[in-house]
């Protein structure tokens, strides 16, 4: 065996491999991992911004990857999720400081609330304009779609939906209305939403995971 | 940066950068070299070529192979991977130099090594042209000549079992060499006496050098076998490696541009200021060179600058477009900028440095400042950069003039400047507000 000429030939073709592997494997992680980062300061700075949203999101990536994971997403469509969680309300950049910090939801007026809901799809075009984020723009656009049409121009309904966006739906719905209303009750609006606001195996599904102790002890880590 | 043609600087995107084993760049714009640097230069390398000849070289060099290895030399350099950030830079050509220089002495391999570096990356157009020919490009040569003799030197010392050991020996001094001048280079005092720009280390790219030694190694033992052909099989991976650098850095550019992007709409930025905040950035850039900053960290104050208002997320748009003066509260409101800025960006680790130019980018010398009422020599010297160029951002309406404040007319150049010299020494530092003259004054000749 001549061992100096295999490992002379052994260096240049492992470093192809090296090479290879890097830009296949390695590269596209770590611009996940940069991206992930990013959206979570982009994320703070909406809580920043709105102050009554501060620690939703933490609880929404928590609650989503458990449902996700739950439902057989596989790894790349729970990254997605995750982005899209986080990402999900740059939109309200557009709506008004006064309108959520200085006035109470139920002071709102019909316009006001319009408006409001319509941050998601502020938030998807604004992802739209960016390349690299815009397989999440139509994930956070349909993020606060019903399940069932709404209204008559509503064009996207049922499993047409987004399978993470109908994650999204249950999940910041449940934790919104948890904050604010407790548990119990918000458990009962995601059961009374089933098959009109929200895709009702996805409720059953949630409020599975919900009973799992798992899910407790996670978000109490996430929060401690 | 690059000079127009009536001699004023342009604040442009640098150029590629040459694969030197120096921390230096091979394009026109650094220092014009003085006459008694060129008379140097001159001297120095006309030794280390008398060096060169007097170091032991083989009875009967193999002239052809010779000439096939710097074939292969200068394919390595023109293909080889050229780092975006100059700091811990590669010779992809070292094996087949180092291989020369067993195979056929110290002198083909030192005039490859530096016929290589001339070629590439600066295109033909510079070649012998004296006027692109800076301090840097002068002190590289100089470098090149003196890691070929010691690494010759080296190589003569030792009783080498056979050529594959020797082509490592060779590389792995030039290596050491190469690091040890670099390190040298990166000193501010160092630098500076040789009229170059310090570049600041990073050893990121330390890997490649291990790359190049087993490549050196792969190289001998070809040779010593008697299969040279196989020496190209080198370039391989050498291709494979700048395609992947070559995506890596795509990948890269997209990023920052997607967050760039984002973080202006988030801003509601008016469309033309992705223009205006990248010329910011780029001042701010220039500025920080010439306070003596290494390249290094002068391009983080230019992501600084682009990212050091991204608190105004969090406050109200009412208040910050306010047309009359705003009350105290008010004020306080809008003062949270700062550190609202520093709370959002803290979760990116690769803007974890930065953090803290930008919660104190508001901060006065005389202590006056916010959030934390910082004085001088707490606050960061990035800071006082951002602090100058965003004055005087705000003062002029932005540097096209068409960003103006809500709250009052922007002031033409001269009265803003004249403002931050009035203020330097209590609002800014003095050689901070120096510098920034320099640069807006050049740029507007």
């Amino acid at each position: 065996m001549n061992w100096p000429l295999i490992v002379a030939i052994a260096v240049p073709v492992a470093s192809c491999i090296a090479m290879i592997f890097y830009a296949k494997v390695v590269l596209p992680r770590k611009l996940q991992e940069r991206f992930q980062e990013s959206a979570k300061a982009f994320g703070t700075a909406i809580e920043l911004r709105f102050p009554s949203h501060k620690g939703l999101t933490d609880r929404i990536v928590t609650l989503s990857r458990f449902l996700g994971s739950h439902i057989g997403l596989n790894e790349s469509q729970l990254e997605s999720l995750e982005l899209a969680c986080r990402l999900r309300d740059i939109g309200l950049c557009a709506i008004p400081y006064k309108l959520v910090n200085n006035k109470s939801y139920s002071e709102w007026t019909d316009r006001e609330r319009e408006t409001y809901f319509r941050h998601g799809e502020v938030s998807g075009a604004m992802l739209e304009l960016l390349p690299p984020l815009r397989n999440i723009a139509d994930l956070v656009r349909q993020h606060h779609t019903t399940y069932a049409p709404a209204h008559l121009g509503q064009k996207i309904t049922g499993r047409d939906i987004p399978v993470e966006s109908r994650v999204l739906k249950v999940v910041s719905d449940y934790v919104w209305l948890e904050k604010w209303q407790g548990d119990i009750l918000a458990r009962e609006v995601l059961r009374d939403g089933r098959g009109a606001d929200y895709d009702p195996d996805l409720v059953d599904e949630f409020l599975t995971v919900l009973r799992s102790n798992r899910v407790d002890q996670s978000s109490a880590q996430a929060t401690a | 940066m690059g000079k127009t043609s009536r001699g004023s600087r342009k604040y442009t995107e640098s150029s590629t950068h040459a694969t030197v084993f120096l921390p230096l760049r091979l394009t026109s714009g650094g220092a014009r070299p003085s006459r008694g640097l060129i008379l140097s230069v001159l001297i120095i390398l006309a030794l280390g070529a008398w060096a060169a000849t007097t170091l032991p070289a083989p009875a009967t060099p193999d002239m052809g192979l010779a000439f096939g290895l710097s074939v292969l030399a200068l394919l390595a350099s023109r293909f080889g991977y050229v780092a975006t950030e100059p700091f811990t830079p590669v010779s992809w050509r070292l094996p087949f130099v180092a291989s020369m220089a067993i195979i056929a002495g110290p002198v083909w391999a030192l005039m490859t090594d530096l016929l290589a570096f001339v070629l590439t990356p600066v295109r033909s157009r510079y070649i012998g042209a004296w006027e692109h020919i800076d301090a840097e490009s002068a002190w590289a040569l100089v470098a090149l000549v003196g890691f070929n003799v010691v690494a010759a030197y080296s190589v003569g010392q030792f009783v080498s079992p056979n050529e594959a050991v020797s082509v490592v020996i060779y590389s792995a001094v030039y290596l050491v060499v190469n690091a040890s001048w670099m390190i040298a280079l990166s000193t501010r005092r160092i630098a500076k006496r040789l009229g170059l720009v310090p570049h600041g280390l990073s050893w990121n790219g330390a890997w490649q050098w291990l790359l190049v030694l087993g490549f050196s190694y792969s190289v001998g033992v070809f040779l010593d076998m008697d299969y040279p052909a196989l020496a190209a099989l080198i370039l391989v991976p050498i291709i494979v490696t700048r395609m992947v650098a070559a995506k890596a850095q795509e990948i890269d550019e997209h990023y920052y541009g997607t967050i760039t992007a984002l973080t202006l709409m988030l801003q509601r930025a008016h469309p033309y200021s992705h223009r205006h905040i990248e010329r910011v950035s780029l001042i701010a850039e220039e500025v920080a060179l010439r306070l003596g900053l290494n390249r290094k960290a002068a391009r983080l104050v230019r992501e600084a600058a682009v990212l050091h208002d991204i608190g105004k997320i969090a406050i109200d748009e009412e208040v910050l477009d306010k047309p009359a003066r705003l009350d105290v509260d008010e004020l306080a409101h809008v003062r949270q900028h700062a550190a609202f800025g520093a709370d959002i960006l803290s979760p990116v680790a690769s803007l974890k440095q930065i953090v803290p130019w930008i919660r104190h980018h508001h901060e006065r010398l005389d202590g006056d400042g916010y959030p934390d009422g910082l004085v001088d020599i707490e606050i960061p010297t990035e800071s006082k950069i951002i602090a100058v160029v965003d004055a005087y951002d705000a003062m002029t309406g932005g540097f096209a003039g068409t960003d103006k404040r809500p709250y009052r007319d922007p002031m033409s150049i001269d009265q803003a400047l004249a403002e931050l010299e009035r203020c330097a020494g209590t609002q800014f530092d003095p050689d901070v507000v120096r510098a920034f003259r320099e640069v807006i004054e050049e740029d507007h000749l």
